[in-house]
């Protein structure tokens, strides 16, 4: 991946290459996970058996600024808590939700680290919350979405930049 | 032989604290921890760099491994807090952080931090770095 130098605010399209790198590192290194890019048909298939959704959204501030969002299964987050620490969640949503919002950051610091490796980004602490009952994700609607596959669960990821005056 | 180092040699077990704003990473490294087959007395944890410092205050820590991005005090804070204040001089520093930009590490090795673990991580590398930090505190 090469590193920008940007004077400018970037588009999300410039940087759907490193959100798959960085995903895939992340869920190879600390997830056991596999990850494949999909496309649109193909993840509409995979969400419409998966009825309940969760959105985790980053914010990061730096050479540029915007936030990382990803919606993805609760099943896939709970998925994900079972390989990062051995066990299941308990009842508890917040653990949950802590170890999906720790799962966005690592993917979201990895691409900024990888994007831009002479800068310094400032990460905020993630927002996790549940999607409405009967929710379905439309990527479809979002600007260069990257849609995958994380162990043949779907997840999208997107980006917002904040426009420089 | 500072402190540190003569704990190690002594093979007395280690107080380690863990600071990170997630709970679920808190737990992750503290299972490593164990798992590793390096003497440990305690884990204590805290969520950010202010309760850290409470932390410090109260136990004789001996090594802290820390986060950077994180609410209320982030580990760079702390970090520059400790360095001020000097209480702690053989306490070994390792930031386990997302943020693995030339900038980052540039900044940690002026506070003396002793090693920078990348997230994601594998799981035998943090074991790695703990046993290293209890056998050879100068490595990493």
């Amino acid at each position: 991946m090469s590193s920008l130098k940007l004077r400018r605010t970037p588009t999300p399209a410039e940087h759907v290459g490193g959100l798959i790198e960085a995903l895939t590192e992340v869920a190879e290194n600390s997830f056991f996970g596999f990850v494949e890019p999909v496309d649109l048909a193909r993840f509409a298939e995979m969400a419409a058996v998966s009825p309940a959704w969760l959105r985790v959204s980053v914010h990061f501030e730096g050479a540029f600024a915007g936030w990382m969002h990803v919606d993805l299964p609760e099943a896939l987050g709970r998925e994900l808590f079972s390989a990062f620490l051995g066990e299941e969640p308990s009842g508890d949503n917040r653990e949950l939700y802590d170890l999906v919002g720790e799962f966005a950051n690592m993917v979201c610091g990895t691409w900024l680290t990888r994007s831009c490796q002479r800068r310094q980004f400032n990460l905020q602490h993630p927002d996790v919350s549940a999607r409405p009952e009967g929710w379905q994700p439309a990527p479809e609607a979002l600007d260069s979405p990257l849609t995958a596959a994380l162990n043949d669960s779907p997840l999208v990821f997107w980006l917002e930049f904040i426009s420089r005056a | 032989m500072n402190e540190t180092l003569a704990t190690a040699a002594s093979g007395r077990p280690l107080n380690i604290l863990i600071v990170d704003d997630s709970a679920m990473m808190r737990a992750m490294i503290k299972r490593v921890a164990g798992l590793a087959a390096i003497p440990i007395a305690s884990m204590y944890e805290a969520s950010n760099g202010q309760e850290a410092l409470h932390v410090l205050e109260s136990h004789p820590i001996d090594a802290m491994f820390t986060d950077i991005n994180m609410p209320v005090m982030t580990g760079t804070e702390l970090l520059r807090e400790i360095e001020r204040r000097g209480e702690w001089q053989n306490l070994v520093r390792v930031i386990i952080s997302t943020d693995g930009s030339a900038a980052r590490r540039e900044e940690a090795s002026e506070l003396r931090v002793r090693c920078y673990v990348e997230k994601p991580f594998r799981p035998e590398v943090m074991r790695d770095v703990l046993a290293e930090v209890a056998s050879n505190p100068d490595a990493c």
